[in-house]
Parts: structure tokens; C-alpha cells; sequence
């Protein structure tokens, strides 16, 4: 079985896949951010894109700035095949260990 | 466009020294456009000041780990340790004090830890399998380094020379850890 994606990598494909076109590097953060429930780093999130763009898991695409950007470009994200496939193998791969095991929280005395 | 709303302009130019030049320019749009939007009025300038500052040190880690000047300081110290760790061991050998050959065999021992580093960064293996064994041995070298720090600010004759070596080893391990490659293997789909 291949490598499994970790959380924080499914968080951030999860978060490009739920932004559709406006996947940027600012919106990604905080999608991020709501999904995981805690305050992220932006150098964590932009070097996760990174890894994950060099992977294959991701590609992207520079738009032109808007003035309160100061001109400079944005870069847009998106999950191409190889990406999608991953996050389904690593869900299909969570789910078969898990199987039809529940935790229930154990009874106070 | 109204400057004054901007974050402060020396916290951006150090945000772009930590920066690759090809994702510079992106990045730091992505800052500019949350604390101007978003940040700034909800926080006001001393907390929106400091989220940026937050934010752009979080890319200090890597700026380091990737920056040639670091490694070729690691470079340069692990010869000099080296270098210091032969002479110990030399003048271990020749002096002879009692206990002499096991502090020659550690004194060696750091020196052939100081040639593999250095050599290893002279000679970059990006898919090298050993950075963590690395990372462990040179963190066991820092300790050894604070240990001897410690015990020769405490001993009766302060030696100049082992307090020199103490830092050098500490600096080492340092830089090591900081230069190490700490990307972790990303799931590939299956063909």
C-alpha cells in the first residue's frame, strides 16, 4: 500500500477542493483553520502547497495582483487526478482499519 | 491605495528575505491583502502588527534550513571541530594522563562525527535515509557539548580551550538539526 496522506495534507486538499476557484494561498489557510479547529501557521500551509505541488498533488496558476495586493500576483490552487485519487486512497485505506470498531466513552465510576 | 494601512514596511522586506524569489511575490500579496482586509480592522495596528510578525516568522524554520550560508557555516565549524577534536586526542596520546584512552576514543569519535558532517554537506544526498539518525547522534553531541559547557564553568581551573569546544559543538548541532531536510514522504497515489 502506498504512503497514506496525513491529516494536515488531507486538510489542505480538502480545503482546495471545498474552495473550488478561489483556492489561494490566504483562503487555504483559513479553510484550514476552520476545518482542524486551531490556529495554523502560514508557513506550515504554504509549505505543505509546496510539497504537495512538487508531489503532484497539486497544481496552480498565477493570476495578475489587485492594487490592496500591491500589484503582486496571487497563485490559484487546484487538485488535479493524481491528487483526488490520493485522498480517496488514504479515506478508503482509514476506513478499512477502523472497520466497524466504535469507541464509546467509558462509564464514570 | 492608502500606505498607512500597510503592514510595516520593514516586517515585509524581512518577509521577503525569508522567502524563495519564485514565491515572493505571492506571498507576501496573500499577507498584505489579509492584514489590510481583514486583519487590521478587526484587530487594530499593535495586534494585526502582531499577527503578521507571528506569521511571517513561522517561515523562519525553513528560510534557515534552505539557506546556503548556514550550511557552509556548518561547514566551516565542523572542520575547525574536527580539527580541535585530533589535537585533543593527539595530546591526550601524548601527555597520557590516567583515563586517557577513553577521552581519545571520544575525542576521535567527535571528530569522525564532525568529517561525516561535513563531508554529508559537501556532498548533499537528497534522498539520504540517514538524516535521522543524524539528527539523533548530533542531538546527543549538543548534550555532550551543554554537559562540558556546564562542568568546566563549575571546575576550579576554567580551560579556555574546552570552553571554546563546548560551543563549537553546541553551534554544530544546532546548525545540523536546523539544516537537516525535515520534509516528511507524502502519499503517492498508486499506479
Amino acid at each position: 500500500m502506498a504512503d497514506l496522506l496525513g491529516t494536515f495534507e488531507q486538510s489542505v486538499l480538502l480545503s482546495i477542493l471545498n474552495l473550488g476557484e478561489g483556492a489561494y494561498g490566504r483562503a487555504i489557510l483559513n479553510g484550514v483553520q476552520e476545518s482542524l479547529q486551531r490556529r495554523i501557521s502560514a508557513g506550515a500551509v504554504y509549505s505543505t502547497l509546496e510539497r504537495l505541488e512538487a508531489s503532484g498533488l497539486v497544481r496552480s496558476r498565477l493570476e495578475a495582483g489587485t492594487a490592496v495586493r500591491g500589484g503582486r500576483a496571487r497563485r490559484y490552487y487546484n487538485v488535479p487526478a493524481g491528487g483526488r485519487r490520493a485522498l480517496s486512497e488514504t479515506r478508503r485505506a482509514l476506513t478499512a482499519i477502523w472497520g466497524n470498531v466504535e469507541l464509546r466513552a467509558e462509564a464514570r465510576p | 491605495m492608502n500606505n498607512s494601512k500597510a503592514p510595516p514596511r520593514w516586517m515585509e522586506s524581512l518577509l521577503e528575505r525569508m522567502l524563495a524569489a519564485q514565491k515572493r511575490e505571492e506571498i507576501v500579496g496573500d499577507f498584505r491583502e489579509e492584514y489590510i482586509e481583514s486583519i487590521l480592522p478587526q484587530r487594530g495596528q499593535l495586534r494585526a502588527d502582531l499577527w503578521y510578525a507571528r506569521h511571517a516568522l513561522s517561515f523562519l524554520p525553513r528560510a534557515m534550513r534552505d539557506s546556503r550560508t548556514m550550511g557552509k557555516l556548518l561547514i566551516f565549524i565542523s572542520g575547525f571541530t574536527m580539527i580541535c577534536m585530533f589535537w585533543l586526542a593527539a595530546m591526550e596520546m601524548k601527555l597520557r594522563h590516567p583515563g586517557f584512552g577513553s577521552r581519545m576514543a571520544l575525542d576521535i569519535c567527535i571528530a569522525l562525527l564532525c568529517l561525516v558532517t561535513a563531508v554529508s554537506r559537501i556532498l548533499p544526498s537528497p534522498q539520504n535515509p540517514k538524516e535521522t539518525w543524524v539528527r539523533g547522534m548530533w542531538f546527543l553531541v549538543m548534550l555532550f557539548g551543554a554537559m562540558t559547557f556546564y562542568n568546566n564553568a563549575r571546575a576550579p581551573h576554567f580551560e579556555g580551550f574546552v570552553f571554546v569546544i563546548s560551543l563549537l559543538l553546541i553551534a554544530q548541532g544546532m546548525l545540523t538539526v536546523l539544516t537537516l531536510d525535515g520534509r516528511k514522504s507524502l502519499g503517492q497515489p498508486t499506479k
